[in-house]
């Protein structure tokens, strides 16, 4: 990932949850904003790792996730 | 790990179910608590977790100031992220930077033997006659 990339290049090039968040946070940084993620009982296939033969386990997800920045202790 | 940039707040009222085990996760502030209801969910929530999820966590947590405790039966026994502290028994096994909290696995295991006993006291006098 190169330093010059945009918040939102990355975000285009994100291949995993972690990438994905670190790229959210980015947008979020410096302003003031606030991510609300709302799940109604969402239904998430997770890969136990990469490739063709991995194992999948069901997640359920419920309830409300919010984000926002907050100043430095 | 970097730690640049403003730190998140997270406020979080979550129930995730994975492989018949519930954890209700619930934040507010720098800190997410994952409630675990025994040592067994626990273990066998973490074994069925994505390899290496740890690994890819730690940066995150590390960037936002954010930290993770697990808990089960009220009791944390482990922590990840901003304010984890791992001590010789986290790095005997590996887990360094995270921490494990010996203490608080023992009293859970306990509560979890306490429960059982109070459980099965109560089924004797359900059976016993009077």
């Amino acid at each position: 990932m190169a330093d010059a990339e945009t918040p939102e290049e990355r975000i285009d090039e994100t291949t995993s949850w972690p990438d994905l968040a670190i790229s959210l946070y980015d947008r979020l940084t410096g302003r003031n904003a606030e991510i609300i993620y709302d799940f109604d009982d969402m239904q998430i296939e997770v890969p136990s790792g990469t490739g063709d033969d991995v194992e999948h386990a069901e997640w359920r997800l419920d309830g409300t996730l919010r984000v926002t920045t907050r100043e430095r202790d | 790990m970097t730690d640049a940039g403003a730190p998140l707040a997270v406020t979080a009222e979550l129930t995730l179910e994975a492989e018949g085990t519930t954890a209700e996760i619930r934040s507010a502030g720098d800190r997410l608590f994952v409630e675990i209801g025994s040592v067994a969910d626990a273990i066998r929530l973490f074994r069925r977790s994505p390899n290496g999820i740890e690994d890819r966590l730690r940066p995150l947590l590390g960037r936002t100031a954010l930290t993770v405790e697990i808990r089960v039966r009220g009791r944390t026994v482990a922590v990840s992220g901003a304010d984890s502290r791992p001590g010789p028994l986290s790095r005997r096994t590996g887990v360094a930077p995270d921490e494990l909290r010996v203490g608080g696995a023992l009293s859970a295991v306990g509560a979890e033997l306490s429960a059982a006993l109070g459980a099965g006291r109560r089924l004797v006098r359900s059976i016993r006659p009077d």
